[in-house]
């Protein structure tokens, strides 16, 4: 694989997974309390 | 979906998200668009729209769902009346309900191939066949009327079976059937990308039968051209690569913010929602289908079997390539594949089945039972003529419209409406409310006038796109239109010949020779070999039964001779009846919005 190519997609692939993973988990985060406001309201 | 019904969980209600956008387009279309589209350099365009054109529409339309369900509204036709106050809204909230409804009809019929095929994977029906006949267990799968598995209408028996499966997830409601089946699939679906996406990029020249690398597929997926970034062609695929990814432009979206509560964030859930599905498009979609066929096949071959899409080359080729990996592996592979695009398929088409039942149970307060029934049993009737006539091209009718143009103007319409007529200052604000994360300025501007430019000059281009799509061709003198474009389309361009409903006799479409005149399970076919502009045979064939031919085996033929004569009837009927089908569906929807807000009206005055 040429080394221009493989960088291009390994900088695509990490910043995509990045985004994804760290925006995953602030919602994660937040679920737990999301529950609870829920509980609270009931 | 009844009124009291929210989602159960935050997390639960983002994979219902993220599995309505994962679909089948990014396994088998994403990769197709980029190799088509320069490769790497694809990537650019594809993630510029995605930043100017899928997150600020993502945003809009978590905000419009929202906003609609805190006044009591679940489907777009009363959503929008509520923004926009002047009587037509509710009619281009119509989309909302049509587009998923007549995709969904067509959408659930691939869904069932996935599920025959991961059953056939399962009983080793592949083991043991060459390319060829691979290919043609697929070709005789979609003629409903044989079975070569034994089965008898095994098409039909899984488009049942699917629908089923559909409408009984539907009717246990929100919580306990869509999201709880979003939370099942779409970890699935991850797992099983992943262990495909390493056996595509570890595939090695010389094992299991490879003929390349794994990395050659790779190499040329993501080698950038950086001169087709000056392609129109490029830029608008990119975009429309956006629209289906994100089903932005379907109404479903709408539907599912709707049962977020007001206070509850949106910006940071459409985000998350929004890259799932990038992360499973990019990162896991690029690293199978085109690796693994272009290691056996070639990446000549490759080009060629997906000038007509993905879906040729994820059914007819695929399930061959598995085969030289072993039994065990085969059917872990087929599995595997056909799994996880079930479970894209079927996450998806969940959420096409809310829009109606939120309008069934706001408007004529139907339970969710009585309205996942009707939704069943519409999708059954609308989806019968593709499953019938499906190499007649009334699938790809669906497609084109609902599927495709419908989309864009209402997205369209929804962008305008959100920034222009609700009111950009109030539509951010909306948007705002309980947001986890700060939503960049910079979008106030591009939702007010960035996203509504692009979607125009998508339409626009969709409108009046250049034969070859040679946009230098254009000018104030005209130009020759593609088949595909929008007016095309409409005018039938692509059909030259045989261009009545019925006729006498039937005309050659291309120019080419007589390369067989055959017999198989009970009809008689003509089959003509011809090349095309590019030099790469193809081979045409057409059922003649019950006509007597005019032609002979070896014989040179122009396109408009007559090659058979009998009673005809064209491949035309069927594109027009489809439409007439769409319109028809179209303007039943209208009439029952027209009737709810009579009966929201009367209502009102006895209170």
């Amino acid at each position: 694989m040429k080394v221009e190519s493989l960088v291009f997609m390994l900088i695509t692939f990490a910043v995509i997974t990045l985004i994804t993973v760290s925006l995953f988990i602030k919602v994660l985060k937040n679920n737990k309390n999301s529950d609870e406001i829920s509980e609270e309201e009931q | 979906m009844p009124k009291n019904e929210q989602w159960g969980t935050r997390v639960g209600l983002i994979l219902a998200m993220a599995g309505n956008a994962v679909g089948l387009g990014n396994f088998l279309r994403f990769p197709v668009q980029a190799v088509q589209n320069g490769g790497g350099a694809f990537i650019i365009p594809y993630l510029v729209c995605f930043l100017l054109m899928g997150i600020p529409l993502l945003w809009v339309e978590w905000t419009i769902g929202r906003y609609g369900g805190s006044h009591g509204n679940h489907s777009t036709p009363f959503i929008l009346d509520k923004m926009g106050k002047k009587f037509f809204w509710k009619y281009i909230g119509v989309f909302g309900i049509f587009s998923n409804i007549a995709i969904a009809a067509y959408y659930c019929y691939i869904e069932s191939w996935t599920m025959s095929y991961v059953y056939h994977s399962l009983i080793g029906t592949f083991r043991g066949m060459d390319q060829s006949q691979v290919a043609g267990f697929f070709s005789d799968y979609l003629d409903v009327f044989t079975s070569t598995t034994g089965i008898p209408y095994e098409a039909i028996i899984f488009y049942i079976i699917c629908l089923a499966l559909n409408t009984w997830i539907l009717s246990r409601g929100l919580n306990a059937g869509v999201e709880k089946t979003a939370i099942i699939a779409m970890p699935l679906l991850i797992l099983f990308g992943i262990f495909l996406a390493i056996q595509g990029v570890t595939l090695t020249s010389g094992s299991r039968g490879a003929v390349f690398d794994g990395t050659v597929g790779l190499n040329f997926l993501w080698t950038p051209e950086f001169d087709s970034l000056l392609n129109p062609k490029v830029w608008l695929a990119a975009a429309g690569q956006i629209f289906f990814t994100l089903s932005v432009g379907m109404g479903s979206i709408q539907c599912y913010a709707s049962y977020v509560k007001s206070r509850k964030d949106i910006a940071l859930n459409a985000m998350s929602a929004g890259w799932i599905n990038e992360f499973v498009e990019v990162v896991i979609g690029s690293c199978v289908i085109i690796p693994i066929s272009i290691g056996y096949l070639g990446i000549d071959k490759v080009i060629e079997l997906t000038t007509t899409g993905g879906l040729g080359l994820g059914f007819r080729t695929l399930p061959f390539l598995f085969q030289q990996w072993g039994d065990l592996l085969a059917v872990l592979a087929g599995v595997s594949f056909f799994g996880l695009l079930f479970f894209a398929g079927i996450t998806s088409s969940l959420a096409m089945g809310t829009p109606l039942m939120g309008f069934l149970q706001d408007e004529f307060k139907f339970n969710r039972q009585k309205s996942a029934l009707i939704f069943g049993a519409i999708i059954f009737l609308m989806g019968m003529p593709t499953v019938i006539f499906f190499n007649e091209g009334v699938f790809d009718e669906y497609d084109y419209w609902a599927g495709t143009v419908s989309l864009v103007v209402f997205a369209l319409f929804e962008a305008i409406l959100f920034a222009w007529v609700f009111g950009i200052d109030k539509g951010w604000k909306e948007l705002n409310k309980g947001a986890e994360i700060k939503v960049p300025y910079v979008y106030k501007f591009i939702i007010k006038y960035i996203t509504p430019l692009l979607l125009a000059i998508v339409f626009i281009g969709a409108t009046i796109r250049p034969e070859n799509d040679d946009w230098s061709k254009l000018s104030f003198s005209g130009w020759e239109l593609h088949n595909e474009s929008i007016i095309g389309q409409l005018i039938h361009k692509g059909i030259k010949y045989n261009n009545t409903y019925f006729s006498d006799y039937f005309k050659s479409e291309v120019d080419g020779v007589v390369d067989s005149v055959y017999h198989f399970k009970g009809r008689d076919y003509i089959l003509i070999s011809y090349i095309d502009e590019k030099g790469l045979t193809h081979t045409v064939s057409y059922n003649y039964s019950g006509n007597e031919l005019t032609v002979n085996l070896g014989q040179i033929v122009n396109a408009g001779d007559i090659i058979f004569k009998g009673f005809v009837i064209n491949r035309i009927f069927y594109i027009d009846m489809a439409r007439l089908l769409l319109l028809t569906m179209f303007i039943s929807i209208s009439v029952l919005v027209y009737i709810a807000a009579k009966k929201r009206k009367q209502e009102k005055e006895n209170k």
